[in-house]
């Protein structure tokens, strides 16, 4: 009986401290193809739901790159903002469904590092496209904004985000 | 009787011609070749500044096509040209659709968002669903503008007030807002019968170009405030929410400004415009019952 014990005890352990385990466990390969093939028709899904969003809309985006599409509508001359400037903005964020989530008050704008700050990754690539004065809409699908798991607030799961955005000024990082 | 060998040449010659993974295919840069499949109906090539739908699949040349990396999205022209796609889009329409044969270090991978890199040759399956030019985008604006001018309206000034820095007040229910500066010499407001003077500029929304300017016009404006037709609507609600003194910007619907008619030359049909204006003085008229 002792020695049953002091064995089980023995493979605890023996089985506890396995320093070779990989961060993260490889699926099986029809697992890890049905997710990769999920994952490819919910992107599908989330452009067809932006389509459907401008033409309601009746806004005419063009791409910035990856993924964000870019609306502007208001466009004065100047040279756009640069990655490593601080951008003043005024913004409201709204999602899909037409409600707001965030928004700057009036005459209380808000500022972050281009290319820097903890902001979704598709408005600091969006941002890039405006010169102060400058106001667009960017609509930034859930990849590039906060992904599959929302900011745990006011934006949900998978969410595309409807940035109304306005470029107050820049300034040079000192 | 020939040498059996006499036919080699041409044997040879049909083996090459008939390579299985290039056929039909038409060189169009050292190491890369390309087969039309289907021919769209447009005209425009893709351009630096455009925006294209592509839809894109890619494989290693032995292995299933698009089993690699696949993807329908919209790209900016000017990041997919690096790379061996600056050739391919300069021979592509609008609604065509291609293979190309390339070796795996001439694809932007980065751009089209691949996770990985083939190397090798790769095959490439590629067709253009949509072009977007900066013209048709200008273009939409435009009949957004005659079709929906309310809403054409809306937008125009949101986008002002949204690159701007004041702390704008909205005008009860309409599309007017201000913001206004400076401590009032008198906190009574302006009443009916007060002689009124103000200074101001106006600007076009879109620009900031000045159309009417009281300094430049030799002085300010007087006028008895409720009397009819001296102002657009706009600015007597200006004078009325300011007090002597004080001043303030205003964006100016065009139903409280210029309308559905414009100002010959200035400003056009149906367009907000935005006054800076300054209650200089009031003379108060004799108190109304």
């Amino acid at each position: 009986m002792r020695s049953i014990v002091i064995t089980l005890i023995a493979v605890a352990i023996g089985c506890g401290g396995d320093a070779a385990r990989p961060d993260r466990p490889a699926l099986p390969g029809d697992q890890r193809d049905r997710s990769i093939e999920e994952n490819r028709s919910a992107i599908r899904l989330e452009e067809r739901d932006i389509d459907l969003y401008e033409r309601r809309y009746g806004y005419t985006t063009t791409a910035t790159g990856r993924g964000v599409r870019i609306a502007m509508v208001r466009d004065v001359d100047g040279a756009n903002a640069r990655n490593d400037q601080w951008a003043t903005i005024n913004y409201r964020v709204e999602l899909l469904n037409g409600d707001t989530a965030y928004a700057t008050g009036p005459g209380k704008p808000e500022s972050f590092l281009i290319g820097m700050d903890d902001v979704e990754s598709g408005l600091h690539e969006g941002v890039q496209f405006l010169s102060p004065g400058d106001s667009a809409v960017l609509i930034i699908p859930s990849y590039r904004a906060h992904g599959l798991l929302g900011d745990s607030d006011k934006i949900p799961m998978r969410s595309t985000v409807i940035y109304h955005i306005g470029l107050v000024k820049v300034s040079d990082r000192r | 009787m020939r040498h059996p060998w006499y036919h080699l040449p041409l044997y040879a010659l049909l083996v090459v011609a008939c390579d299985p993974a290039t056929s039909g295919f038409k060189r169009i840069a050292e190491d890369t070749d390309m087969q039309l499949h289907v021919i769209g109906d447009g005209e425009h090539i893709p351009v630096a500044g455009d925006s294209v739908l592509l839809r894109v699949r890619i494989a290693a040349l032995d292995s299933p096509p698009g089993s690699f990396f696949s993807t329908e999205r919209w790209y900016a022209v000017a990041d997919l040209r690096s790379g061996v796609l600056g050739a391919v889009l300069d021979r592509s329409h609008e609604g065509d659709s291609m293979s190309v044969i390339t070796p795996g270090s001439r694809i932007p991978w980065e751009t089209m968002s691949a996770r990985s890199e083939l190397q090798g040759s790769v095959r490439l399956e590629f067709s253009i669903r949509e072009i977007r030019t900066k013209e048709m985008i200008h273009a939409a604006r435009a009949l957004k503008r005659t079709t929906d001018p309310e809403g054409f309206q809306r937008d125009v000034i949101t986008a002002y007030l949204l690159s701007n820095e004041g702390n704008w007040e909205r005008w009860g229910n309409s599309d007017l807002h201000h913001h206004i500066e400076g401590d009032p010499l008198d906190t009574s407001r302006v009443r009916h019968g007060d002689v009124v003077t103000i200074a101001y500029v106006g600007m076009r929304l879109e620009d900031e170009q000045v159309f009417d300017d009281t300094e430049r016009n030799g002085e300010p404006f007087t006028f008895r405030y409720g009397d009819t037709d001296q102002l657009i609507r706009g600015l007597e609600v200006a004078v009325s929410l300011l007090r002597e003194g004080q001043h303030g910007t205003f964006v100016i619907p065009s139903e409280m400004a210029f309308g559905a008619r414009g100002l010959a030359d200035v400003v056009t049909p149906n367009e907000p415009v935005v006054y800076r204006v300054e209650l200089v003085r009031v003379v108060r008229g004799p108190a109304a019952g």
